[in-house]
């Protein structure tokens, strides 16, 4: 399994990141062009962000926990 | 969040990436994800329990847009019209976002108004439990107007 930042990606226990801030204040400013991806759909298919131009896109990152 | 996206359903879209779990160690019935497909299981337990009007995308296992997008836990992003970042913040508020849409729509009726500038929003978030140096909750926001090009 991969290491992100000096820990496993998927840990087992939570401990805040004070690396994963400093990285969101670094990148990917208010008027930068997004980068773009391309997921599965839950319910099959897939999902860019390219798609979806022409209205606004709330992206939220997140988990059940 | 969930509310927001059916305030907003005919003018945005909303997505929800599913990442890893972020407090595997508190909920011992979510662990941490080792393989793709108990991820996908995961989140399909999730959106039966709980639904959602969002469109739920599943990140790789070990989060590669994620991770690309700095890896918090449970940040949230407003992507305008042209695919540019418009509001960023490392934790999710709804009452923010919802601030941030309606910021978005004023500044397109103020373009359509041939108004000169762009107008982005930078919410510098962390999670509850981070603090700075100074031991306050992390919290800034920025603004930046940018000329049109």
């Amino acid at each position: 399994m991969g290491e992100w930042l000096g820990r496993e990606y998927n840990y087992t226990d939570w401990r805040p990141s004070q690396d994963e801030f400093q990285l969101l204040k670094e990148i990917h400013h208010a008027g930068d062009v997004a980068p773009d991806f391309t997921l599965p759909l839950l319910d099959g298919g897939e999902l860019s962000l390219s798609d979806l131009k022409g209205k606004p896109v709330v992206i939220e990152f997140g988990s059940i926990t | 969040m969930d509310q927001l996206a059916r305030d907003y359903a005919d003018k945005a879209h909303f997505v929800f990436i599913y990442a890893r779990e972020a407090h595997p160690d508190d909920f011992p019935q979510w662990p941490e994800h080792k393989s793709i497909e108990q991820k996908f299981e995961q989140a399909k337990i999730m959106k039966e329990r709980h639904g959602t009007p969002r469109t739920i995308v599943i990140d790789d296992l070990e989060g590669a847009v994620h991770r690309k997008w700095s890896g918090m836990p449970n940040m949230s992003w407003i992507i305008d019209h042209t695919g540019r970042v418009f509001f960023k913040a490392g934790w999710t508020v709804a009452s923010d976002l919802r601030a941030g849409l309606e910021d978005f729509f004023e500044l397109r009726e103020k373009m359509r108004e041939g108004s000169t500038g762009r107008y982005y929003k930078e919410y510098i978030t962390a999670t509850p439990r981070m603090r700075d140096g100074s031991g306050q909750p992390s919290r800034q926001q920025k603004e930046t107007v940018e000329p049109s090009g």
